[in-house]
């Protein structure tokens, strides 16, 4: 029986607590941005050195409110703390202690956090939203990327309310590039991101596209098992690419291209272009995944029933019976027209987007292709500010200041899902709950 | 990024040279009396040398073993350990429980995830005195584990490297008219296994390690085909197994006179690194194999000193096996972490 003595890491775990730099100490916490499943995103800035003089004395004055004032030089930061897991604890241990505040225990880091800790380390893109450090302090993770001041349903939901104002074709051709630009350098790194729509795609006040939230990313080189066997549900259900609602077991970093054409659709209509509703997991099953029927429905009313003609691969999908079963009628392809409806007239727009939206994973355009579409070739040219030439001005960001406290862990699960905003997984693609529980289910 | 070796972090952030592992090795040892004057540990004698480095390869092993996890991940938990203790004292933790979270965390980064009531169940069956039933030890090792390598977990292993150049040479046997086959290539492979007791995957790139893998096993090949040949009868059906491998063999390569020898001759005329041994120096099929793994070489301007360097550091392994004593780094540690 071992001893207490020689199983902690003793005077090694001291050394450490002693000399390390906390979160607080670097950072200026503001306000925060989301709450979601994961846990909650702040905004932050670097505390100067007479933040650092002046605390105890006034700490609560400058709270909240200095970030609608001079903003154009200071350098922002988005700082995502992770939720700890805490049911494992919940069984053996009483989670809160004598004041009735929640004890956290050591759980083990969950797949997804480890795997958007080490992938963001790694990857280095105009395109891809900058982490800038990771802090590992007092059982929470902290990953401090760049902040960024807008993200696509934002600005979607800015361009549609109160009434409808399309975005201007440069700024859309100039946004999609970039997303592809991103999304290519992840393949070119064998990276799904698996999550791709438009809260996940970030943009900085001077125009340039940031791809976020790699929480459901992961690598593709030579998997030992397959795809599926690991999480059983990815990419939210109205970004879902048909192998995917199909039940494909090894799919391919084509769901990404799909969930990006999905993306241009939305940009060019202001909403979803497949906004079905998801069948949700039978709780007491919660091995078998239902088939999508009604996200499958709403993509044969635009791009027609597929068959063996276009998509030769079609009929060796797990869920194809239920296909044939639950999807009866045939509709034609009815994608140009819908383009008509909405106003639009670009040829080449509509090209990418069939490419994009092509049923057959091995013949829809590639990132890399994607990139030197005849779309982006013609003018107007795609801009490094996408903004550029706009007389708007978006909106910055909500900053919630009701609850700054980043050391808090139940400040996290009172403001569950209480708030949109751009970085939560919480608010867009209709049900969020399997892809939750599918981050749950990583660990 | 994370398909290319050059733009990784391995390589951004955590190839030391000798100089700079040196250097961080030096304030371990200033860490160590500072600790020991504070009355922070005890003093005891327990020291990160090969004999350390073999003990706690083969405890990875073992505990892998057990769990039947993929050998990338056991590589991996490898590098994460060298690494970790190119800042921390083996004095100041429990090296069992280190080689525990190495693996658990591995094995989530190269996505065969192990349970973690899993994982501490089958290392408490190996060492019940040192693991903890408490989940939650292993989970809080884990954050010091990751803090310790800020955050950077992904890794480039030789394995890679050694299939890519196995392929690129059957690609172009035209050209090289030299291929790998399935025993030089398992040989090749279990000299990587064991070069993970070294700094080496700190100091170099992996392909450097696969080249000098594949470069011992064929020399040695020949080398042990000619001694079987002189002896007939004397080493009968000694299989090449790098665990027991011929270790006077290697131990030969690794005599200094031989590698002084080696490193002017190398590229050139690689047949002398065997040097007198040999009764006669013919051209036979071995050598020929040789030569032209030496010309595929020149062809792809790999680091040849890089290569030398590698191989003297694996080499060196086997001469030190040969002495290993496990029960004595065993009862050295059970010293200190029963004593603490």
């Amino acid at each position: 029986m071992a001893l207490n003595s020689i199983l902690t890491i003793g005077p090694f775990k001291h050394r450490k607590d002693l000399t390390r730099e906390s979160v607080l100490s670097t950072y200026h916490i503001i306000g925060y941005i989301a709450a979601g499943t994961y846990g909650k995103v702040y905004k932050a800035r670097l505390k100067s050195k007479k933040d650092k003089e002046g605390e105890g004395s006034q700490t609560a004055k400058n709270d909240g409110s200095r970030h609608d004032g001079d903003d154009k030089d200071i350098q922002f930061y988005a700082i995502k703390k992770f939720k700890s897991d805490n049911h494992l604890a919940n069984k053996t241990h009483h989670n809160h202690d004598i004041n009735g505040n929640e004890v956290v225990h050591y759980t083990g880091i969950s797949q997804s956090a480890i795997r958007e800790m080490s992938l963001c380390r790694e990857l280095n893109n105009k395109n891809i939203t900058k982490l800038v450090d990771i802090i590992l302090e007092n059982k929470s993770i902290y990953m401090i990327f760049e902040f960024c001041e807008h993200d696509l349903l934002q600005i979607i939901h800015y361009h549609s309310h109160p009434d409808v104002k399309p975005i201007p074709q440069s700024t859309i051709k100039s946004l999609t590039w970039q997303i592809l630009n991103g999304v290519t350098f992840l393949h070119q790194n064998w990276i799904f991101h698996r999550d791709l729509k438009p809260a996940n795609i970030m943009v900085t006040s001077s125009g340039v596209v940031k791809i976020g939230d790699l929480g459901l990313a992961r690598k593709f080189n030579n998997p030992l098992q397959s795809l599926y066997t690991g999480d059983k549900v990815v990419v939210t259900i109205w970004y879902r690419a048909p192998e995917l609602l199909l039940g494909a077991r090894h799919y391919t970093s084509a769901i990404d291209l799909w969930a990006v054409g999905c993306i241009l659709a939305e940009l060019l209509s202001l909403r979803p272009i497949f906004k079905g509703e998801e069948a949700k997991i039978d709780m007491n099953n919660k091995k078998s995944v239902p088939f999508q029927n009604n996200q499958f429905q709403k993509i044969i009313e635009i791009l027609g029933t597929p068959n063996l003609k276009i998509w030769p691969a079609l009929n060796k999908y797990p869920e194809f019976v239920s296909f044939q079963q639950q999807l009866s009628g045939n509709y034609p392809s009815n994608l140009v027209n819908w383009y008509k409806m909405i106003g639009g007239s670009n040829k080449q727009c509509l090209s990418l987007l069939k490419g994009l939206l092509d049923y057959d994973p091995s013949t829809r355009l590639t990132a890399d292709l994607a990139l030197v579409h005849p779309y982006f070739l013609e003018l107007p040219k795609v801009q490094e500010n996408a903004f550029e030439g706009l007389s708007l001005n978006y909106p910055k960001r909500r900053i919630y200041s009701d609850d700054n406290d980043i050391n808090s862990s139940q400040a996290i699960q009172n403001n569950y899902k209480r708030h949109g905003g751009g970085y939560d997984d919480a608010n867009n693609g209709g049900s969020q709950a399997n892809i939750a529980n599918a981050r749950k289910r990583q660990k | 990024m994370s398909a290319d070796f050059w733009n990784s972090s391995q390589h951004n952030k955590w190839q030391l040279t000798r100089h700079s592992l040196l250097e961080s090795r030096r304030r371990l040892l200033l860490l160590e009396r500072k600790m020991i004057q504070n009355g922070l540990i005890k003093d005891f004698n327990v020291a990160y040398d090969y004999n350390m480095r073999i003990y706690l390869h083969n405890l990875i092993i073992k505990l892998g073993r057990r769990l039947n996890i993929r050998q990338v991940a056991l590589a991996s938990a490898e590098i994460y350990l060298t690494r970790f203790l190119t800042r921390v004292l083996l004095k100041e933790i429990n090296v069992y429980l280190l080689v525990t979270t190495c693996l658990y965390v591995a094995c989530k980064i190269e996505e065969c995830p192990q349970h973690i009531r899993l994982i501490i169940l089958e290392a408490r069956n190996l060492w019940p005195e040192y693991i903890p039933h408490d989940v939650t030890k292993l989970a809080e090792f884990e954050f010091y584990l990751i803090e310790e390598m800020d955050s950077f977990l992904f890794l480039h292993h030789p394995y890679r490297s050694l299939l890519q150049i196995r392929d690129f040479l059957i690609e172009n046997q035209a050209v090289y008219g030299f291929t790998l086959n399935d025993d030089e290539l398992q040989n090749a492979w279990s000299l990587i296994n064991d070069s993970y007791i070294t700094d080496l995957h700190l100091l170099l790139p992996p392909h450097i390690i696969a080249v000098t893998s594949i470069y011992i096993t064929i020399v040695l090949k020949k080398h042990l085909s000619a001694i079987r040949g002189r002896n007939e009868g004397a080493v009968p059906g000694q299989k090449p197994d790098s665990s027991t491998m011929h270790i006077d063999d290697l131990m030969t390569l690794a005599n200094p006179k031989d590698t002084t020898q080696s490193e002017p001759g190398l590229k050139s005329q690689p047949v002398e690194l065997e040097g007198t041994n040999f009764q006669d120096m013919k051209l036979d099929e071995d050598t020929i194999k040789i030569n032209r793994f030496m010309n595929f070489l020149d062809h792809s301007h790999i680091n040849l000193d890089e290569v030398v360097e590698a191989m003297q550091d694996i080499i060196n392994i086997y001469v030190i096996w040969n002495r290993y004593n496990e029960g004595t780094v065993k009862k050295t540690l059970q010293m200190m972490l029963l004593n603490r």
